[in-house]
């Protein structure tokens, strides 16, 4: 009979793997913890050992369950073994983690934590293998493989460390939001001295609107919302402005961090494309041929749409499509940050695109025809005698696409960025309560999943945004162009 | 263009399509409002105008997502 569970060694056997390495995890810990808190210590193994237990009761449960359910063994009966070893396991694991929690031998929390290792470790095993890093023969594997399974392991462990790097810069966050208070009382008190030139600018900009008292509170408000209002990890800009606090040059760069930000991107992603076509070779290179394949796949998808007009407007599409990439990349690495996180930058794009389509529209259609268009295209009496609610419905819906665009954006790389914020903030609390090593490595791995995440989300969005960006073009095209598109009738 | 290609571009441009419908359902009424509100302002016709810009931003937004649907489904 050949046995419907493989891998019997502990060599093999993904769940013999990660509970020997959650042993080596919760033994680490305990060590790391015993002379400052032993009483942690104890409970970490104490979970550890409990669910352990509870693994290998599981193990045999099942085994017994599939060879008993097997279709060749004719023998359907559940052996008797199979209900000594579910009442052994009901009564150790359970009864044992009922009674640590009822007489308080050890404290609750690290004994959840123990109790979880082994399912974190499988979590993360399980992330390893889809993300193609398999050391089991499962799914067996052609040798050349091994180089791209490397290559997911780099990945995934310099998300680990990019995500332990980003913790410490959150401990100096802690440290920061002390400063606000000090900050918003001198900040209102100086708003046109040459020691703050930015609250001197905004008090040239908003003189006509609130005179000398408003930019000042104007200053002071967004100084409060870029430190206290939001959940923000620390970047390089705020850590430059807290050494050189009085240099006009960093107090700038600090005020408009977006901007900065923003720039870097821009010039990241002009440095990384110059380097990969300084000079093109017809058998590409690493960078030429992925950034090659990143073009050539947005041509395809683009060109399904706009079919001839492709190369007019391809150079603007990419442009937004690797700038937003960028943007939302960047935001990543600790340290720095996503311009894309505040609705001022994905609204700035989504008004460029806006003015980019209407324009195009009007040279397309002609000034009589782009009229034609926000009015609906009334062809009949009704459509005609409906033009005084038509037109505003039709500006509307124009103008939301732009709103909806950057705020879409906007949300997903804010929302990420939240959660990242979030997560490393826990880890840095217990930081802060001397449970470094009960805090850090966990935390650092649903970070660094966190941060895969955003990748994804980084990808998709811009793809999206530049996706619209066609559509919206795509609409604008005169009528004949795409009539074999459905949706051009009804609305060129 | 393989034969592969279409059906991709068709799922990404409906997921893009699609995934907006609720932003613009949301924010056509929003846009409308304040849209109304400064015309308001400009012209102190003060409830009128922000009150009918709301409506107006509600039945565009509608229309603009059965045009949205439309597209989605129509194959490229």
């Amino acid at each position: 009979m050949t046995p419907l569970i493989r891998n019997e060694n502990a060599a093999t056997n993904p769940l013999a793997r990660a509970i020997w390495m959650s042993w080596l995890a919760a033994f680490a810990l305990a060590g790391l913890l015993l002379p400052r808190a032993p009483g942690i210590a104890l409970a970490i193994v104490a979970g550890q050992s409990l669910m352990a237990i509870n693994f290998f009761f599981l193990d045999k449960l099942v085994k017994l369950f599939t060879h008993a359910m097997l279709p060749g063994t004719g023998n359907r009966q559940m052996p008797g073994r199979f209900f000594a070893y579910a009442s052994l396991k009901v009564f150790l694991v359970y009864g044992g983690a009922f009674t640590l929690i009822r007489t308080h031998a050890v404290p609750f929390l690290p004994l959840v934590g123990g109790l979880s290792l082994p399912l974190l470790v499988l979590f993360l095993q399980s992330l390893m293998r889809a993300a193609g890093y398999a050391a089991s023969p499962l799914a067996r594997r052609a040798p050349q493989t091994a180089a791209t399974s490397g290559n997911a392991a780099k990945l995934a462990a310099s998300f680990f460390i990019l995500a332990l790097l980003a913790i410490p810069a959150l401990g100096h966050a802690s440290d920061h939001k002390a400063e606000p208070v000090v900050l918003a009382q001198h900040d209102p008190a100086q708003p046109t001295t040459p020691a703050n030139p930015e609250a001197a600018t905004q008090s040239e900009a908003a003189a006509t609107a609130h005179g000398e008292a408003g930019a000042g509170e104007h200053a002071s408000a967004e100084h409060a919302e870029s430190e206290g209002g939001e959940a923000h990890l620390p970047n390089w800009v705020v850590i430059l402005n807290d050494y050189f606090p009085d240099n006009p040059v960093v107090h700038w760069m600090h005020e408009n961090e977006y901007l900065v930000f923003a720039w870097l991107a821009g010039l990241v992603f002009l440095v990384v494309v110059w380097i990969a076509m300084r000079n093109p070779t017809l058998v590409p290179g690493q960078l030429q041929n992925g950034i090659e394949w990143i073009v050539e796949s947005m041509e395809d998808v683009c060109g399904g749409m706009l079919g001839k007009h492709l190369p007019k407007y391809f150079p603007f599409i990419m442009a937004i499509f690797f700038y937003i990439l960028t943007m939302n990349l960047i935001g990543i690495i600790p340290g720095f940050k996503s311009s894309t996180s505040t609705l001022d930058v994905t609204l700035a794009l989504a008004l460029i695109t806006f003015l980019y389509v209407q324009i195009n529209g009007i040279i397309n259609l002609g000034p009589l025809g782009y009229l034609d268009h926000l009015a609906g295209s009334p062809r009949d009496i009704v459509g005609f005698a409906m033009l005084p609610v038509m037109i505003p419905v039709h500006i509307l819906g124009e103008l939301v696409k732009p709103v909806s665009l950057s705020c879409r954006l906007f949300g997903n790389i804010f929302g990420e960025d939240t959660l990242i914020v979030v997560f490393v903030g826990v880890a840095a609390l217990a930081l802060k309560a001397s449970l470094t090593a009960l805090a850090v490595p966990p935390m650092a791995g649903i970070t660094a999943l966190f941060m895969l995440l955003q990748t994804l989300t980084a990808i998709v969005q811009a793809l999206i945004f530049s996706l619209l960006t066609t559509v919206y073009l795509y609409m604008m095209l005169p009528h004949e162009e795409h009539a074999h598109g459905e949706a051009g009738h009804e609305h060129a | 263009m393989t034969d592969k290609e279409p059906n991709k571009v068709t799922a990404w441009r409906q997921v893009g399509l699609l995934t907006s419908i609720p932003f613009i359902l949301a924010l056509a009424p929003i846009v409308g409002y304040f849209l109304g509100k400064f015309l308001d302002q400009k012209l102190r016709t003060q409830p009128w105008l922000s009150f009918i810009m709301l409506v107006l931003g509600f039945v565009a937004g509608v229309r603009e997502t059965i045009h949205i649907v439309k597209m989605s489904q129509s194959e490229d």
